[in-house]
């Protein structure tokens, strides 16, 4: 048993140690800001959920709220700006939506994506798929959101994470 | 910039023995690398590595073929198994090949559970349990139920195995054909990122003659599993302990080492490309 340990856990040690990993920002959060509302003036309006309000967005939305800090940016003149990450394979991925005035989506920005596969939910066709959804769409996969073969987790995750963040709006930020 | 690139995590093995219902996407690649430890007998010195190298391709979006090279070592010395000796061996060999063909009915990320089917047909050319020579024609057949809870952090398998092998060893004049029969689970929890930690079970019986009234032997494991995971590699360790076998050495049921041993560890290790 001893000698097994040493043969598999210092080969995997060694390979872990050399082989090549990933880590790509692709926006910062004032260039997804930029991106998303050009020239627009933004201030920071954070929140921190109460038991009641997570309860009540993972009552609305179905997606559970893994952190009560929600990182938010009024945008003069109407719209928001939240930061926020869902689970990805491995790692997290770091995105962006941005809100009309309405509630209704602005545009997403996937931001911070750690691992080397899954480059297509950035693709800006896929995105343009969430614009103008609002709290009551559906937000389902394969429904009115296109899978994205080979890249199923990171699809339904992000999903997943905007119907969130449309019922965070609807019950908190509206 | 990266628009060369996408996304193969499908198929990544959660655990050692116990399959998913993930596919590869159509037209990508991987490569594995499988090394089974199998350890001790009733007494003396058994030590059989099992090693398998696997290229295998997404078909399909759902159909996923691959193609295996197995080969073993054995190191025997002075070896008893559950009802005799078994004959003294230090020998490296190519013991066969394999194709594997698996269809992802119903996806864990999309459907409410993960379906999918699997074939996989073999020629072998050495007796796993004891070295010896032979010829073994196999037929494996696989149903593979996934289950994923917490946004996929908690993976759950359910895997039932049928295997009808057709065999004949040094001095047969015909092929004997057997039917082995396995279930298998497994849970895995993502703890931190890159990591999954979790337990398998395998229990597996063989029927002389394909009848189900000639039971030869039933062998139970339970143990942990551990996976870790980057973007374009993943390793999985598994240490299996036989916790149940029948027959024992003394006919009844205690561990069965004459088909298997006291335990099993498996490295796997996978590179996407």
């Amino acid at each position: 048993m001893n000698d097994w340990f040493r043969w598999t856990a210092v080969p995997a040690l060694m390979i872990g140690g050399v082989l090549p990993s990933y880590a790509v920002t692709y926006l910062t959060v004032e260039q997804a800001q930029q991106a998303i509302f050009p020239g627009a003036k933004l201030t920071s309006a954070n929140v921190k959920l109460s038991d009641a309000q997570r309860k009540a967005i993972e009552k609305a939305s179905k997606v559970r709220v893994r952190s009560p800090e929600q990182k938010v940016w009024k945008v003069e003149g109407g719209g928001w700006f939240i930061l926020d990450e869902v689970l990805g394979k491995h790692e997290f991925i770091t995105y962006a939506v941005g809100l009309n005035a309405d509630g209704s989506v602005k545009q997403i920005e996937v931001m911070d994506y750690r691992e080397t596969y899954g480059y297509e939910i950035r693709n800006q066709k896929w995105r343009e798929q969430f614009v103008g959804k609002t709290s009551q769409s559906k937000l389902k996969l394969d429904d009115d959101i296109k899978n994205i073969t080979g890249a199923t987790l990171s699809s339904r995750h992000l999903t997943d994470g905007v119907k969130r963040l449309l019922s965070f709006y609807d019950l908190v930020l509206k | 910039m990266l628009l060369g690139v996408c996304q193969t995590r499908a198929d990544e093995n959660l655990f050692g023995y116990t399959y998913t219902a993930d596919v590869l996407p159509k037209g990508k690649w991987e490569l594995e690398q499988w090394v089974t430890g199998r350890i001790g007998k009733e007494s003396g010195t058994f030590f059989g590595s099992d090693l398998r190298t696997e290229i295998e391709t997404g078909l399909t979006d759902r159909l996923q073929g691959s193609l295996y090279l197995n080969y073993n070592y054995f190191y025997i010395k002075n070896a008893q198994g559950s009802s005799g000796p078994i004959d003294d061996r230090n020998r490296f060999g190519v013991s066969g090949t394999s194709a594997e063909f698996k269809y992802q009915m119903l996806s864990a990320y999309k459907d409410s559970f993960g379906l999918a089917l699997y074939l996989e047909p073999g020629y072998g050319t050495i007796e796993g349990s004891d070295g010896s020579r032979h010829q073994e024609i196999e037929l494996e057949g696989k149903i593979i139920l996934e289950k994923h809870w917490f946004e996929d952090s908690l993976v759950g398998t359910f895997n039932y195995t049928l295997e009808p092998e057709w065999a004949k060893g040094e001095g047969d004049h015909r092929f004997n054909v057997s039917l082995k029969m396995e279930g298998a689970t497994g849970l895995a929890c993502r703890f931190a990122k890159h990591w999954y930690g979790g337990l398998e079970t395998r229990v597996q019986t063989e029927f002389a003659d394909a009848n189900l009234n000639k039971s030869s032997f039933v062998a139970a494991f339970v143990g942990p599993s551990l996976h870790y995971g980057r973007d374009r590699w993943w390793a999985t360790l598994t240490v299996l302990p036989q916790v149940w076998g029948w027959p024992d050495s003394h006919g009844t049921g205690g561990l069965h080492l004459d088909d298997h041993e006291r335990l099993e560890v498996r490295l796997k290790f996978g590179y996407n490309f």
